[in-house]
């Protein structure tokens, strides 16, 4: 009799466990590419903070701008300076749910696509965003990916050259280990 | 006359354009910021990520984008997704602390309770405050 309370006090312990399960990284990729007519603008940061509850799919990511690393040092510091202005706005972060989350098993390897819906902030101005990705499981270990597009414009990110040597629209690449 | 006046200046316009191109798209790519010709500010990790704790926004203004020197004790290791080292130091019980990411592979190993100093950039506050680019002093 004892022990099977404790068996089932067991399960319900591990059950609420998993119930609470938060995945979390410090060191996630994100990706910036603003190329526009033949220059290659692409900065890189390895520093993305990110985290997500399994069971609700509640998920947040934050990165810091001043971290994006770009071959050509001018830019890196154009891209800061005049565009981004990263002492005025340091960050950019999105908060949102992973609507589809039942459908992500993760126990058993594979890869699940994903719909992501929350705020994007970045530049100091947050925007109602849906976008889709990936959540590739193994061993245990859930990957995220993803790709879109940020219109610089809906970010109020002005600067001479916009929509011609740089893109009016930036392609974001997402790819965190969790 | 004519010809002696537009030859020197189609000249200096020539030699100026090829300096302005040397400049965007071959020295900047070249020449990086180097932490070494920079004076760093000397802090100890824990009152760093207080500072950060207790008001970003001035401790922004104080050591965003500027080298520190920062002193604490390891309380995690671990590589990112490019296979950089990274270096946790701080307080294991405290909210936040500093999170380091070398830009080489450190040469010791380094390890867990050692009291380290190492020289980089602040990028700013996350859940830890980051510092980039950074390498070990002692």
């Amino acid at each position: 009799m004892k022990k099977l309370l404790l068996s089932i006090l067991s399960v319900v312990f591990i059950l609420q466990l998993n119930a609470q399960k938060v995945y979390g990284t410090k060191t996630g990729q994100i990706s910036f590419n603003a190329t526009g007519e033949a220059v290659k603008i692409i900065g890189v940061n390895n520093q993305v903070d990110s985290k997500f509850v399994e069971s609700t799919g509640q998920i947040i990511f934050g990165v810091l701008i001043k971290a994006f690393k770009f071959e050509n040092q001018l830019m890196e510091d154009h891209f800061n300076e005049n565009y981004m202005e990263s002492t005025k706005f340091p960050k950019a972060d999105f908060k949102g749910f992973i609507t589809n989350i039942k459908e992500v098993n993760f126990s058993k390897n594979g890869d699940y696509p994903i719909v992501v819906e929350g705020t994007l902030t970045i530049h100091g101005v947050g925007n109602k965003t849906v976008t889709k990705g990936v959540i590739s499981v193994q061993n245990g270990v859930p990957v995220i990916k993803g790709e879109f597009a940020v219109s610089l414009k809906q970010y109020g990110i002005k600067g001479s050259y916009i929509g011609d040597k740089i893109a009016s629209d930036a392609s974001i690449k997402l790819n965190c280990k969790y | 006359m004519l010809k002696k006046v537009i030859l020197p200046l189609l000249i200096i316009a020539l030699v100026a354009a090829g300096a302005v191109y040397y400049y965007v798209f071959v020295y900047s790519v070249q020449n990086h910021r180097n932490i070494n010709d920079e004076d760093a500010i000397t802090v100890i990790a824990d009152s760093l990520a207080q500072h950060f704790i207790n008001d970003e926004a001035i401790a922004n203004a104080k050591y965003l984008n500027k080298v520190l020197a920062v002193k604490g004790i390891v309380i995690d290791t671990a590589s990112n997704q490019q296979g950089k080292a990274t270096v946790t130091i701080g307080n294991a019980s405290s909210m936040a602390n500093v999170f380091v990411t070398l830009s080489d592979r450190p040469l010791a190993a380094i390890k867990l309770n050692d009291t380290i100093r190492v020289k980089g950039i602040c990028s700013g506050f996350l859940s830890d405050v980051v510092i980039n680019d950074a390498t070990i002093v002692e």
